[in-house]
């Protein structure tokens, strides 16, 4: 249902073009969101802060939804386009149910999904303004990537978006190491949360 | 929330709007102002609209844009209670302002709360903020006269509230 009402913004040099939506502001933006594969499979944390601008409004945002029966995905960036890439992930998980043939989609099909949709926005000029962290565990096999805003995509065995790349990930860096147990896990991420809670300004003390 | 309503002055509402929900519902507020610049354009406004029977909203931000989504809203939410057979639920309501919401945020100026009850869900309070996010939640405010409520509902808010007790909180 696009309902575009054609109306020629004012403060608009862009003569036929201002139909199109341009560069968009984000309004209501989750911050970051950690991850890291563990023994077993993926970690993933993310607070549940949504600010408008420099206030924090909505404590109680949910910035990781579950994709099919493989895989995680956590946002950060504006929460309406958030939401909008659910609305296309349930989608496409739909049509892979209705194929009905026992095969599901894995965490890297997902990815590969969300990282030609980023690049493709980002290429007309109208992004989504997320950065997208996606983890899962599909027939043993861990798979953790991340895909930015203008389409930026990698694997790791850790990652994280907005602030936590600069503060999360240095600890990361050095404690990470293969085969972690899940309460080693665990404590690695509580550390990191608190660390972005001291300096993140967006940050919130109620964790998902 | 842009204010520098001085260059050309829209019509715009300095508003402020709440949602409560309580045992059994929703109670829906909102003040009566709306300026234009400085002027006050008119002091009677009404910034709760109904979309259907169960479903309102509370408009604030630009009046313009705030109608025009409504009107569309219980237009859609019209057909679709035809074709339902059944009252819409504050869901579909929630959603459909949320669609164009977002499909046209680069050219709207609203935020919105909508709040309604529904036999499957009982009372539910969603707030559309610019930018066309859809959230759910137990109480909402919005408008340019909500910043000095955010310290109030934080303390005074409680679960499970009854209608007398809501709407007190309201005035």
């Amino acid at each position: 249902m696009q309902f575009m009402a054609s109306k020629q913004p004012e403060n608009s040099l862009l003569g036929p073009e201002s139909d199109s939506q341009r560069t968009l502001y984000p309004y209501v933006t989750g911050t970051s969101v950690v991850a890291l594969k563990y023994k077993d499979g993926i970690l993933m944390a993310a607070d549940m802060g949504g600010s408008y601008g420099s206030t924090l409004r909505y404590k109680s945002v949910e910035r990781m939804k579950p994709i099919g029966k493989h895989s995680l995905l956590g946002a950060s960036g504006e929460i309406s386009d958030f939401q909008e890439i659910l609305r296309y992930l349930d989608e496409l998980i739909l049509y892979d149910n209705m194929w009905d043939d026992g095969n599901s989609l894995g965490p890297k099909e997902v990815h590969n999904y969300l990282t030609r949709v980023m690049y493709n926005r980002r290429n007309k000029f109208n992004p989504l303004w997320n950065s997208l962290v996606l983890g899962g565990v599909k027939n043993g096999q861990k798979y953790l990537g991340t895909v930015s805003m203008i389409g930026v995509n990698f694997e790791d065995n850790h990652v994280a978006t907005g602030f936590g790349n600069h503060l999360a990930r240095p600890i990361l860096r050095q404690e990470w190491h293969e085969n972690l147990s899940f309460e080693d896990g665990v404590r690695l991420l509580e550390k990191c949360m608190r660390v972005l809670l001291y300096r993140d300004r967006s940050a919130v003390n109620k964790l998902q | 929330m842009d204010l520098d309503m001085n260059v050309n002055a829209p019509h715009s509402m300095g508003t402020t709007i709440i949602g409560v929900t309580y045992n059994g519902g929703v109670v829906l507020g909102a003040d009566s102002r709306t300026s234009t610049g400085m002027y006050v354009a008119n002091r009677a406004s009404d910034k709760i609209t109904q979309l259907t029977d169960n479903v309102y909203v509370c408009r604030s931000g630009s009046a313009a844009d705030s109608q025009i989504v409504s009107d569309y809203v219980r237009y859609f939410l019209h057909q679709h209670t035809i074709q339902l057979g059944q009252p819409a639920t504050v869901k579909v309501a929630a959603n459909l302002i949320r669609l164009l919401s977002y499909n046209n945020k680069n050219m709207l100026q609203t935020g919105l709360i909508v709040g309604g009850w529904d036999k499957y869900e009982g009372g539910k309070i969603y707030g559309i903020p610019l930018g066309g996010t859809l959230i759910e939640q137990p109480f909402a405010i919005g408008g340019s006269g909500s910043s000095y409520l955010y310290g109030f509902f934080d303390q005074a808010w409680k679960e499970g509230m009854t209608k007398e007790e809501a709407e007190v909180h309201l005035f």
